[in-house]
Protein backbone atom coordinates (compact mmCIF):
# COMPACT_ATOMS: atom_id res chain seq x y z
CA UNK A 1 0.00 0.00 0.00
CA UNK A 2 2.91 2.37 0.73
CA UNK A 3 4.38 1.58 -2.66
CA UNK A 4 1.04 2.42 -4.26
CA UNK A 5 1.08 5.79 -2.51
CA UNK A 6 4.61 6.49 -3.73
CA UNK A 7 3.74 5.47 -7.28
CA UNK A 8 0.68 7.72 -7.42
CA UNK A 9 1.65 10.83 -5.40
CA UNK A 10 -0.50 13.42 -7.15
CA UNK A 11 -3.50 11.18 -7.70
CA UNK A 12 -3.36 10.18 -4.03
CA UNK A 13 -4.45 13.54 -2.73
CA UNK A 14 -7.39 13.91 -5.13
CA UNK A 15 -8.56 10.36 -4.45
CA UNK A 16 -8.31 10.71 -0.68
CA UNK A 17 -10.31 13.95 -0.75
CA UNK A 18 -12.96 12.25 -2.93
CA UNK A 19 -12.93 9.26 -0.55
CA UNK A 20 -13.61 11.55 2.41
CA UNK A 21 -16.50 13.11 0.49
CA UNK A 22 -17.92 9.62 -0.13
CA UNK A 23 -17.52 8.81 3.57
CA UNK A 24 -19.57 11.92 4.40
CA UNK A 25 -22.19 10.76 1.90
CA UNK A 26 -22.28 7.39 3.70
CA UNK A 27 -22.77 9.08 7.06
CA UNK A 28 -25.29 11.67 5.88
CA UNK A 29 -28.58 9.72 6.22
CA UNK A 30 -27.48 8.30 9.59
CA UNK A 31 -26.51 11.74 10.84
CA UNK A 32 -29.94 13.08 9.93
CA UNK A 33 -31.68 10.57 12.22
CA UNK A 34 -29.94 11.57 15.46
CA UNK A 35 -31.00 15.24 15.76
CA UNK A 36 -34.59 14.31 14.90
CA UNK A 37 -34.55 11.59 17.58
CA UNK A 38 -33.68 14.28 20.14
CA UNK A 39 -36.32 16.66 18.80
CA UNK A 40 -38.60 18.49 21.19
CA UNK A 41 -41.17 18.84 18.43
CA UNK A 42 -44.00 16.48 17.51
CA UNK A 43 -43.26 16.68 13.78
CA UNK A 44 -40.37 15.53 11.64
CA UNK A 45 -39.05 19.00 10.91
CA UNK A 46 -35.42 19.61 10.11
CA UNK A 47 -33.58 21.18 11.82
CA UNK A 48 -35.69 20.08 14.81
CA UNK A 49 -37.12 22.66 17.16
CA UNK A 50 -35.80 22.25 20.70
CA UNK A 51 -33.86 19.45 22.31
CA UNK A 52 -35.34 16.74 24.51
CA UNK A 53 -35.09 13.05 25.24
CA UNK A 54 -38.89 12.75 25.47
CA UNK A 55 -39.12 10.45 22.43
CA UNK A 56 -36.65 8.01 23.95
CA UNK A 57 -38.61 7.86 27.22
CA UNK A 58 -41.83 7.51 25.28
CA UNK A 59 -40.50 4.64 23.15
CA UNK A 60 -38.87 2.86 26.09
CA UNK A 61 -42.17 2.98 28.01
CA UNK A 62 -44.34 1.88 25.10
CA UNK A 63 -45.76 -1.65 25.32
CA UNK A 64 -45.96 -2.16 21.55
CA UNK A 65 -42.27 -1.36 21.04
CA UNK A 66 -41.42 -3.58 24.03
CA UNK A 67 -43.35 -6.52 22.61
CA UNK A 68 -41.75 -6.02 19.20
CA UNK A 69 -38.30 -5.92 20.79
CA UNK A 70 -38.93 -9.16 22.72
CA UNK A 71 -40.27 -10.91 19.61
CA UNK A 72 -37.21 -9.82 17.63
CA UNK A 73 -34.76 -10.96 20.30
CA UNK A 74 -36.43 -14.36 20.46
CA UNK A 75 -36.72 -14.89 16.70
CA UNK A 76 -33.21 -13.68 15.98
CA UNK A 77 -31.86 -15.79 18.85
CA UNK A 78 -33.29 -19.05 17.50
CA UNK A 79 -32.31 -18.18 13.92
CA UNK A 80 -28.77 -17.46 15.11
CA UNK A 81 -28.42 -20.85 16.78
CA UNK A 82 -29.60 -22.62 13.60
CA UNK A 83 -27.39 -20.51 11.31
CA UNK A 84 -24.34 -20.95 13.54
CA UNK A 85 -24.72 -24.73 13.57
CA UNK A 86 -25.25 -24.96 9.81
CA UNK A 87 -22.62 -22.39 8.83
CA UNK A 88 -19.95 -23.83 11.12
CA UNK A 89 -20.63 -27.35 9.88
CA UNK A 90 -20.33 -26.11 6.29
CA UNK A 91 -17.02 -24.38 7.05
CA UNK A 92 -15.65 -27.65 8.46
CA UNK A 93 -17.14 -29.78 5.69
CA UNK A 94 -15.83 -27.88 2.68
CA UNK A 95 -12.08 -28.35 3.11
CA UNK A 96 -12.69 -32.09 3.68
CA UNK A 97 -14.80 -32.62 0.62
CA UNK A 98 -13.20 -33.91 -2.54
CA UNK A 99 -16.23 -33.46 -4.75
CA UNK A 100 -19.17 -31.14 -4.43
CA UNK A 101 -17.15 -28.40 -2.75
CA UNK A 102 -17.78 -25.96 -5.56
CA UNK A 103 -21.50 -26.72 -5.62
CA UNK A 104 -21.86 -26.18 -1.89
CA UNK A 105 -19.71 -23.06 -2.03
CA UNK A 106 -21.96 -21.58 -4.69
CA UNK A 107 -25.04 -22.67 -2.73
CA UNK A 108 -23.66 -21.00 0.39
CA UNK A 109 -23.44 -17.65 -1.39
CA UNK A 110 -26.86 -18.02 -3.04
CA UNK A 111 -28.86 -16.62 -0.09
CA UNK A 112 -27.07 -13.31 -0.69
CA UNK A 113 -28.40 -13.02 -4.24
CA UNK A 114 -31.86 -14.59 -3.93
CA UNK A 115 -34.35 -11.70 -3.86
CA UNK A 116 -35.56 -11.61 -0.27
CA UNK A 117 -39.09 -10.75 -1.30
CA UNK A 118 -39.28 -13.93 -3.43
CA UNK A 119 -37.92 -15.94 -0.50
CA UNK A 120 -40.57 -14.40 1.77
CA UNK A 121 -43.25 -15.30 -0.77
CA UNK A 122 -41.83 -18.82 -1.05
CA UNK A 123 -41.79 -19.41 2.70
CA UNK A 124 -45.36 -18.14 2.93
CA UNK A 125 -46.53 -20.36 0.05
CA UNK A 126 -44.58 -23.43 1.24
CA UNK A 127 -46.18 -23.33 4.68
CA UNK A 128 -49.58 -22.72 3.15
CA UNK A 129 -49.13 -25.68 0.76
CA UNK A 130 -48.35 -27.87 3.77
CA UNK A 131 -51.61 -26.75 5.34
CA UNK A 132 -50.24 -24.40 7.94
CA UNK A 133 -50.02 -20.66 8.40
CA UNK A 134 -46.77 -18.74 8.24
CA UNK A 135 -45.61 -17.50 11.58
CA UNK A 136 -42.57 -16.77 13.68
CA UNK A 137 -41.20 -20.31 13.22
CA UNK A 138 -41.25 -19.85 9.44
CA UNK A 139 -39.51 -16.53 9.91
CA UNK A 140 -36.80 -18.12 12.09
CA UNK A 141 -35.97 -20.74 9.46
CA UNK A 142 -35.89 -18.18 6.66
CA UNK A 143 -33.64 -15.83 8.61
CA UNK A 144 -31.37 -18.72 9.58
CA UNK A 145 -30.96 -19.63 5.90
CA UNK A 146 -30.11 -16.00 5.12
CA UNK A 147 -27.51 -15.78 7.90
CA UNK A 148 -25.79 -19.12 7.21
CA UNK A 149 -23.41 -17.73 4.51
CA UNK A 150 -22.18 -15.04 6.89
CA UNK A 151 -21.38 -17.66 9.55
CA UNK A 152 -19.77 -19.90 6.94
CA UNK A 153 -17.55 -17.11 5.56
CA UNK A 154 -16.46 -15.98 9.04
CA UNK A 155 -15.67 -19.46 10.37
CA UNK A 156 -13.98 -20.50 7.10
CA UNK A 157 -11.74 -17.41 7.39
CA UNK A 158 -10.83 -18.39 10.96
CA UNK A 159 -10.26 -22.00 9.94
CA UNK A 160 -7.93 -21.00 7.10
CA UNK A 161 -5.52 -19.61 9.70
CA UNK A 162 -5.37 -22.90 11.60
CA UNK A 163 -2.54 -25.28 10.73
CA UNK A 164 -4.12 -28.35 9.08
CA UNK A 165 -1.24 -30.43 10.46
CA UNK A 166 -2.87 -30.22 13.90
CA UNK A 167 -5.94 -32.13 12.75
CA UNK A 168 -3.79 -34.61 10.82
CA UNK A 169 -1.65 -35.16 13.89
CA UNK A 170 -4.70 -35.82 16.03
CA UNK A 171 -6.01 -38.30 13.46
CA UNK A 172 -2.70 -40.11 13.24
CA UNK A 173 -2.69 -40.37 17.04
CA UNK A 174 -5.86 -42.41 16.73
CA UNK A 175 -8.62 -39.84 17.23
CA UNK A 176 -11.71 -40.42 15.15
CA UNK A 177 -13.21 -37.48 13.26
CA UNK A 178 -15.84 -36.41 15.82
CA UNK A 179 -13.20 -36.21 18.48
CA UNK A 180 -10.76 -34.34 16.20
CA UNK A 181 -13.54 -31.88 15.45
CA UNK A 182 -14.68 -31.28 19.01
CA UNK A 183 -11.35 -31.46 20.83
CA UNK A 184 -8.94 -29.96 18.30
CA UNK A 185 -10.51 -27.94 15.52
CA UNK A 186 -13.50 -26.36 17.26
CA UNK A 187 -11.50 -24.94 20.19
CA UNK A 188 -9.01 -23.44 17.71
CA UNK A 189 -11.71 -21.48 15.92
CA UNK A 190 -14.00 -21.01 18.92
CA UNK A 191 -13.67 -17.24 18.87
CA UNK A 192 -14.48 -17.12 15.15
CA UNK A 193 -17.62 -19.16 15.79
CA UNK A 194 -18.75 -16.81 18.57
CA UNK A 195 -17.91 -13.78 16.41
CA UNK A 196 -19.87 -15.30 13.53
CA UNK A 197 -22.83 -15.89 15.84
CA UNK A 198 -22.77 -12.24 16.92
CA UNK A 199 -22.77 -11.13 13.26
CA UNK A 200 -25.57 -13.57 12.43
CA UNK A 201 -27.61 -12.25 15.34
CA UNK A 202 -27.20 -8.70 14.08
CA UNK A 203 -28.26 -9.75 10.59
CA UNK A 204 -31.37 -11.61 11.78
CA UNK A 205 -32.31 -8.90 14.27
CA UNK A 206 -32.23 -6.26 11.52
CA UNK A 207 -33.72 -8.37 8.71
CA UNK A 208 -36.88 -6.64 7.53
CA UNK A 209 -38.36 -8.16 4.35
CA UNK A 210 -39.08 -11.67 5.64
CA UNK A 211 -40.12 -10.08 8.93
CA UNK A 212 -42.58 -7.72 7.28
CA UNK A 213 -44.36 -10.46 5.34
CA UNK A 214 -44.12 -13.39 7.74
CA UNK A 215 -44.60 -12.07 11.26
CA UNK A 216 -48.30 -12.51 12.04
CA UNK A 217 -50.44 -9.59 13.28
CA UNK A 218 -49.97 -9.09 16.98
CA UNK A 219 -46.52 -10.68 16.87
CA UNK A 220 -44.61 -8.04 14.94
CA UNK A 221 -40.84 -8.01 15.11
CA UNK A 222 -39.01 -4.75 15.71
CA UNK A 223 -38.25 -4.11 11.99
CA UNK A 224 -41.89 -4.89 11.10
CA UNK A 225 -43.20 -2.50 13.74
CA UNK A 226 -40.68 0.12 12.63
CA UNK A 227 -41.68 -0.35 8.98
CA UNK A 228 -45.40 -0.08 9.71
CA UNK A 229 -44.93 2.95 11.94
CA UNK A 230 -42.67 4.67 9.42
CA UNK A 231 -45.18 4.27 6.61
CA UNK A 232 -48.20 5.27 8.69
CA UNK A 233 -47.06 8.13 10.87
CA UNK A 234 -44.46 10.86 10.99
CA UNK A 235 -43.26 10.97 14.57
CA UNK A 236 -39.75 11.53 15.97
CA UNK A 237 -40.39 8.36 18.02
CA UNK A 238 -39.41 6.34 14.93
CA UNK A 239 -36.14 8.25 14.70
CA UNK A 240 -35.56 7.48 18.40
CA UNK A 241 -36.07 3.73 17.79
CA UNK A 242 -33.76 3.95 14.76
CA UNK A 243 -31.08 5.56 16.93
CA UNK A 244 -31.43 2.79 19.51
CA UNK A 245 -31.07 0.15 16.75
CA UNK A 246 -27.96 1.96 15.49
CA UNK A 247 -26.54 1.94 19.02
CA UNK A 248 -27.13 -1.80 19.33
CA UNK A 249 -25.47 -2.35 15.93
CA UNK A 250 -22.37 -0.45 17.06
CA UNK A 251 -22.17 -2.56 20.24
CA UNK A 252 -22.53 -5.84 18.29
CA UNK A 253 -19.94 -4.77 15.70
CA UNK A 254 -17.49 -3.83 18.45
CA UNK A 255 -18.04 -7.23 20.08
CA UNK A 256 -17.54 -9.11 16.80
CA UNK A 257 -14.37 -7.12 16.02
CA UNK A 258 -12.94 -7.77 19.49
CA UNK A 259 -13.58 -11.50 19.07
CA UNK A 260 -12.07 -11.48 15.57
CA UNK A 261 -8.90 -9.76 16.80
CA UNK A 262 -8.56 -12.40 19.52
CA UNK A 263 -8.58 -15.20 16.95
CA UNK A 264 -5.76 -13.67 14.97
CA UNK A 265 -3.59 -13.23 18.05
CA UNK A 266 -4.09 -16.86 19.05
CA UNK A 267 -3.36 -18.31 15.66
CA UNK B 1 -2.86 -45.31 -9.07
CA UNK B 2 -3.99 -47.83 -6.52
CA UNK B 3 -2.67 -45.65 -3.73
CA UNK B 4 -4.82 -42.75 -4.89
CA UNK B 5 -7.83 -45.00 -5.35
CA UNK B 6 -7.61 -46.35 -1.82
CA UNK B 7 -6.75 -43.02 -0.19
CA UNK B 8 -9.66 -40.99 -1.51
CA UNK B 9 -12.60 -42.78 0.08
CA UNK B 10 -10.72 -43.04 3.36
CA UNK B 11 -10.12 -39.30 3.51
CA UNK B 12 -13.78 -38.68 2.78
CA UNK B 13 -15.11 -41.16 5.31
CA UNK B 14 -12.57 -40.64 8.03
CA UNK B 15 -13.00 -36.88 8.19
CA UNK B 16 -16.75 -36.90 8.70
CA UNK B 17 -17.42 -34.68 5.70
CA UNK B 18 -20.62 -36.56 4.93
CA UNK B 19 -22.14 -35.83 8.33
CA UNK B 20 -20.90 -32.26 8.40
CA UNK B 21 -22.66 -31.56 5.10
CA UNK B 22 -25.96 -32.57 6.67
CA UNK B 23 -26.88 -29.49 8.80
CA UNK B 24 -26.23 -26.83 6.13
CA UNK B 25 -27.86 -28.97 3.43
CA UNK B 26 -30.92 -29.50 5.62
CA UNK B 27 -31.27 -25.85 6.56
CA UNK B 28 -30.81 -24.63 3.00
CA UNK B 29 -33.29 -27.24 1.74
CA UNK B 30 -35.99 -26.21 4.22
CA UNK B 31 -35.26 -22.49 4.38
CA UNK B 32 -34.24 -21.72 0.82
CA UNK B 33 -34.62 -24.39 -1.87
CA UNK B 34 -38.01 -25.69 -0.70
CA UNK B 35 -39.64 -22.24 -0.51
CA UNK B 36 -38.25 -21.27 -3.92
CA UNK B 37 -39.68 -24.49 -5.37
CA UNK B 38 -43.01 -23.61 -3.74
CA UNK B 39 -43.01 -20.30 -5.66
CA UNK B 40 -42.49 -22.21 -8.92
CA UNK B 41 -45.11 -24.87 -8.08
CA UNK B 42 -47.77 -22.34 -7.11
CA UNK B 43 -46.90 -20.11 -10.06
CA UNK B 44 -47.29 -23.04 -12.45
CA UNK B 45 -50.52 -24.30 -10.87
CA UNK B 46 -52.27 -20.93 -10.77
CA UNK B 47 -51.27 -19.80 -14.25
CA UNK B 48 -50.52 -23.09 -16.06
CA UNK B 49 -46.90 -23.99 -16.83
CA UNK B 50 -46.86 -21.88 -20.01
CA UNK B 51 -48.99 -19.15 -18.49
CA UNK B 52 -46.46 -18.76 -15.69
CA UNK B 53 -43.98 -17.46 -18.23
CA UNK B 54 -46.36 -15.54 -20.50
CA UNK B 55 -48.68 -14.09 -17.84
CA UNK B 56 -46.26 -11.51 -16.33
CA UNK B 57 -45.08 -10.39 -19.78
CA UNK B 58 -48.64 -9.76 -20.93
CA UNK B 59 -49.12 -7.20 -18.17
CA UNK B 60 -48.20 -3.67 -19.23
CA UNK B 61 -47.58 -2.73 -15.59
CA UNK B 62 -45.06 -5.55 -15.20
CA UNK B 63 -43.32 -4.78 -18.49
CA UNK B 64 -42.90 -1.13 -17.57
CA UNK B 65 -41.66 -2.10 -14.12
CA UNK B 66 -39.23 -4.66 -15.60
CA UNK B 67 -37.79 -2.12 -18.02
CA UNK B 68 -37.47 0.47 -15.23
CA UNK B 69 -35.83 -2.12 -12.96
CA UNK B 70 -33.27 -3.02 -15.61
CA UNK B 71 -32.10 0.50 -16.34
CA UNK B 72 -32.26 1.54 -12.67
CA UNK B 73 -30.07 -1.48 -11.78
CA UNK B 74 -27.63 -0.69 -14.59
CA UNK B 75 -27.39 2.96 -13.58
CA UNK B 76 -26.94 2.12 -9.89
CA UNK B 77 -24.27 -0.45 -10.80
CA UNK B 78 -22.38 2.09 -12.92
CA UNK B 79 -22.54 4.80 -10.24
CA UNK B 80 -21.59 2.31 -7.53
CA UNK B 81 -18.63 1.12 -9.57
CA UNK B 82 -17.31 4.66 -10.07
CA UNK B 83 -17.77 5.60 -6.41
CA UNK B 84 -16.53 2.20 -5.25
CA UNK B 85 -13.31 2.42 -7.29
CA UNK B 86 -12.57 5.89 -5.91
CA UNK B 87 -13.35 4.80 -2.36
CA UNK B 88 -11.26 1.62 -2.62
CA UNK B 89 -8.34 3.67 -3.98
CA UNK B 90 -8.81 6.15 -1.13
CA UNK B 91 -8.69 3.27 1.37
CA UNK B 92 -5.41 2.12 -0.17
CA UNK B 93 -3.85 5.56 -0.62
CA UNK B 94 -4.95 7.41 2.53
CA UNK B 95 -2.49 7.86 5.41
CA UNK B 96 -2.81 5.03 7.91
CA UNK B 97 -5.12 6.65 10.48
CA UNK B 98 -7.40 8.23 7.89
CA UNK B 99 -7.55 4.90 6.06
CA UNK B 100 -8.75 3.21 9.23
CA UNK B 101 -11.40 5.90 9.72
CA UNK B 102 -12.65 5.45 6.15
CA UNK B 103 -12.77 1.69 6.64
CA UNK B 104 -14.66 2.20 9.89
CA UNK B 105 -17.24 4.42 8.18
CA UNK B 106 -17.74 1.85 5.41
CA UNK B 107 -18.19 -1.03 7.84
CA UNK B 108 -20.45 0.91 10.15
CA UNK B 109 -22.84 1.86 7.36
CA UNK B 110 -22.69 -1.68 5.96
CA UNK B 111 -23.61 -3.06 9.34
CA UNK B 112 -26.42 -0.74 10.37
CA UNK B 113 -29.93 -1.99 9.67
CA UNK B 114 -31.00 -1.53 6.06
CA UNK B 115 -34.41 -0.33 7.22
CA UNK B 116 -32.83 2.31 9.46
CA UNK B 117 -30.55 3.52 6.65
CA UNK B 118 -33.54 3.72 4.33
CA UNK B 119 -35.48 5.64 6.97
CA UNK B 120 -32.53 8.03 7.20
CA UNK B 121 -32.92 8.65 3.47
CA UNK B 122 -36.66 9.21 3.96
CA UNK B 123 -35.89 11.88 6.56
CA UNK B 124 -33.25 13.36 4.25
CA UNK B 125 -35.32 13.50 1.07
CA UNK B 126 -38.90 14.01 2.21
CA UNK B 127 -40.60 17.37 1.63
CA UNK B 128 -39.17 19.91 4.09
CA UNK B 129 -36.70 17.21 5.18
CA UNK B 130 -33.00 17.70 5.79
CA UNK B 131 -31.98 18.26 2.17
CA UNK B 132 -34.82 20.70 1.48
CA UNK B 133 -33.95 22.67 4.62
CA UNK B 134 -30.32 22.79 3.51
CA UNK B 135 -31.31 23.97 0.04
CA UNK B 136 -33.52 26.65 1.57
CA UNK B 137 -30.79 27.80 3.95
CA UNK B 138 -28.38 28.11 1.01
CA UNK B 139 -31.06 29.92 -1.05
CA UNK B 140 -30.86 27.21 -3.73
CA UNK B 141 -34.60 26.62 -3.86
CA UNK B 142 -37.64 27.94 -2.10
CA UNK B 143 -40.18 25.16 -2.61
CA UNK B 144 -37.91 22.21 -1.92
CA UNK B 145 -36.09 19.93 -4.33
CA UNK B 146 -38.94 17.44 -4.76
CA UNK B 147 -36.63 14.42 -4.72
CA UNK B 148 -38.77 12.26 -2.41
CA UNK B 149 -40.19 9.21 -4.21
CA UNK B 150 -38.50 10.01 -7.52
CA UNK B 151 -35.76 8.20 -9.45
CA UNK B 152 -33.15 10.94 -8.83
CA UNK B 153 -33.83 10.50 -5.12
CA UNK B 154 -33.86 6.70 -5.16
CA UNK B 155 -30.57 6.23 -7.02
CA UNK B 156 -28.21 7.87 -4.49
CA UNK B 157 -29.90 5.89 -1.73
CA UNK B 158 -29.40 2.64 -3.66
CA UNK B 159 -25.73 3.50 -4.31
CA UNK B 160 -25.36 4.21 -0.59
CA UNK B 161 -26.61 0.72 0.26
CA UNK B 162 -24.70 -1.13 -2.49
CA UNK B 163 -21.32 0.60 -2.08
CA UNK B 164 -19.70 -1.89 0.38
CA UNK B 165 -20.42 -4.83 -1.96
CA UNK B 166 -18.37 -3.04 -4.63
CA UNK B 167 -15.59 -1.60 -2.47
CA UNK B 168 -14.56 -4.84 -0.78
CA UNK B 169 -13.72 -6.92 -3.90
CA UNK B 170 -12.02 -3.94 -5.60
CA UNK B 171 -9.96 -3.26 -2.49
CA UNK B 172 -8.94 -6.93 -2.38
CA UNK B 173 -7.65 -6.51 -5.96
CA UNK B 174 -5.64 -3.42 -4.98
CA UNK B 175 -4.06 -5.26 -2.06
CA UNK B 176 -2.96 -8.00 -4.42
CA UNK B 177 -0.73 -5.67 -6.47
CA UNK B 178 2.91 -6.77 -6.28
CA UNK B 179 4.87 -3.85 -4.69
CA UNK B 180 7.87 -4.78 -6.86
CA UNK B 181 5.93 -3.88 -9.99
CA UNK B 182 5.07 -0.47 -8.56
CA UNK B 183 8.70 0.08 -7.56
CA UNK B 184 9.79 -0.92 -11.06
CA UNK B 185 7.25 1.45 -12.62
CA UNK B 186 8.51 4.28 -10.46
CA UNK B 187 12.22 3.66 -11.01
CA UNK B 188 11.68 3.39 -14.76
CA UNK B 189 10.00 6.78 -14.71
CA UNK B 190 6.45 5.63 -15.46
CA UNK B 191 4.02 8.50 -15.03
CA UNK B 192 1.02 8.27 -12.73
CA UNK B 193 -1.44 7.80 -15.55
CA UNK B 194 0.64 5.03 -17.09
CA UNK B 195 0.96 3.28 -13.71
CA UNK B 196 -2.77 3.62 -13.16
CA UNK B 197 -3.59 2.26 -16.60
CA UNK B 198 -1.08 -0.56 -16.81
CA UNK B 199 -0.90 -1.78 -13.18
CA UNK B 200 -3.78 -0.52 -11.05
CA UNK B 201 -6.74 -0.89 -13.40
CA UNK B 202 -5.85 -4.45 -14.55
CA UNK B 203 -5.46 -5.43 -10.89
CA UNK B 204 -9.00 -4.36 -10.03
CA UNK B 205 -10.65 -5.78 -13.15
CA UNK B 206 -11.86 -9.08 -11.68
CA UNK B 207 -12.84 -7.42 -8.40
CA UNK B 208 -14.85 -4.85 -10.33
CA UNK B 209 -16.61 -7.58 -12.29
CA UNK B 210 -17.43 -9.53 -9.12
CA UNK B 211 -18.74 -6.40 -7.40
CA UNK B 212 -20.70 -5.24 -10.43
CA UNK B 213 -22.45 -8.60 -10.90
CA UNK B 214 -23.38 -8.79 -7.22
CA UNK B 215 -24.66 -5.20 -7.12
CA UNK B 216 -26.66 -5.60 -10.35
CA UNK B 217 -28.25 -8.86 -9.19
CA UNK B 218 -29.08 -7.43 -5.76
CA UNK B 219 -30.58 -4.31 -7.37
CA UNK B 220 -32.90 -6.44 -9.54
CA UNK B 221 -34.74 -7.86 -6.53
CA UNK B 222 -34.24 -5.04 -4.04
CA UNK B 223 -37.35 -4.23 -2.08
CA UNK B 224 -37.00 -2.14 1.08
CA UNK B 225 -35.44 1.03 -0.30
CA UNK B 226 -37.62 1.21 -3.46
CA UNK B 227 -40.71 0.53 -1.33
CA UNK B 228 -40.00 3.67 0.71
CA UNK B 229 -38.34 5.92 -1.84
CA UNK B 230 -39.71 4.64 -5.17
CA UNK B 231 -43.20 6.05 -5.00
CA UNK B 232 -46.35 4.84 -6.78
CA UNK B 233 -45.27 6.24 -10.14
CA UNK B 234 -41.89 4.52 -10.01
CA UNK B 235 -42.87 0.87 -9.51
CA UNK B 236 -40.08 -1.67 -9.82
CA UNK B 237 -40.50 -5.44 -10.27
CA UNK B 238 -40.02 -6.06 -6.55
CA UNK B 239 -42.51 -3.39 -5.52
CA UNK B 240 -45.10 -4.74 -7.99
CA UNK B 241 -44.65 -8.24 -6.51
CA UNK B 242 -44.83 -6.78 -3.01
CA UNK B 243 -48.18 -5.14 -3.77
CA UNK B 244 -49.59 -8.34 -5.34
CA UNK B 245 -48.38 -10.39 -2.37
CA UNK B 246 -49.24 -8.04 0.49
CA UNK B 247 -52.07 -5.74 -0.40
CA UNK B 248 -53.89 -7.56 -3.21
CA UNK B 249 -53.28 -11.15 -2.00
CA UNK B 250 -52.94 -12.25 -5.63
CA UNK B 251 -50.53 -15.04 -4.76
CA UNK B 252 -50.64 -16.72 -8.19
CA UNK B 253 -49.69 -13.49 -9.95
CA UNK B 254 -47.04 -12.71 -7.35
CA UNK B 255 -45.59 -16.21 -7.75
CA UNK B 256 -45.39 -15.96 -11.56
CA UNK B 257 -43.59 -12.61 -11.36
CA UNK B 258 -41.44 -13.96 -8.54
CA UNK B 259 -40.29 -16.82 -10.78
CA UNK B 260 -39.23 -14.38 -13.49
CA UNK B 261 -37.28 -12.30 -10.96
CA UNK B 262 -35.73 -15.40 -9.39
CA UNK B 263 -34.63 -16.85 -12.73
CA UNK B 264 -33.14 -13.52 -13.79
CA UNK B 265 -31.25 -12.99 -10.53
CA UNK B 266 -30.06 -16.57 -9.95
CA UNK B 267 -29.32 -17.20 -13.63
CA UNK B 268 -27.15 -14.11 -13.88
CA UNK B 269 -25.37 -14.95 -10.65
CA UNK B 270 -24.66 -18.58 -11.60
CA UNK B 271 -23.43 -17.50 -15.03
CA UNK B 272 -21.13 -14.91 -13.50
CA UNK B 273 -19.93 -17.39 -10.89
CA UNK B 274 -18.91 -19.78 -13.69
CA UNK B 275 -17.04 -17.01 -15.48
CA UNK B 276 -15.47 -15.06 -12.60
CA UNK B 277 -15.62 -17.50 -9.66
CA UNK B 278 -17.42 -15.01 -7.43
CA UNK B 279 -18.07 -17.48 -4.64
CA UNK B 280 -14.37 -18.14 -4.17
CA UNK B 281 -13.61 -14.44 -4.44
CA UNK B 282 -15.93 -13.57 -1.59
CA UNK B 283 -14.42 -16.30 0.50
CA UNK B 284 -10.99 -14.70 0.20
CA UNK B 285 -12.08 -11.31 1.55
Amino acid sequence: MDELRLALPRLSRAVVIAGCAIALFLLLPLAVILPIAFSGDVFLTFPPAGFSARWFTEVLNDDAWHAAMTTSLRTAGVATVLATLAGTAAAFALPRARRGARVLRTAMIAPMVVPQLVLALGLYLAVEELGGAAGLKTLMIGQAALATPLVYLTVAAGLSEVDPALARAARSLGHRWPSVLVRVELPLVGRSVVGAAVLAFGLCFDESVLSYYLSPPGQETLPTHLWQSASQQASPAIAAVSSLIMGLAVVLLGLALALGRGTRRHA
Amino acid sequence: MTAVATRRPRLWEGSGARWLFLPPALLLAVGLVGPLCAVIVVGARENGPAGMVTEPFSSALFLRAAWRTLWMSALVTACTWAAGLVFALALALAPRVLGRVLFGVLFLTFWISLLVRTYGWVLTLQPSGALDSLAKALHLSRDGLGLYQTMPGLIPAMVHIMLPYMVLPIYAGLRGIDPARLRAARSLGGGELLTLRSIVLPAVRTGSAAGAVLVFVMCLGFYVTPAFLGGPEQQLVATVIGTQFGRLQDLGGAAAMGVVLLVAALGLYLLADRVFGIGERWERL
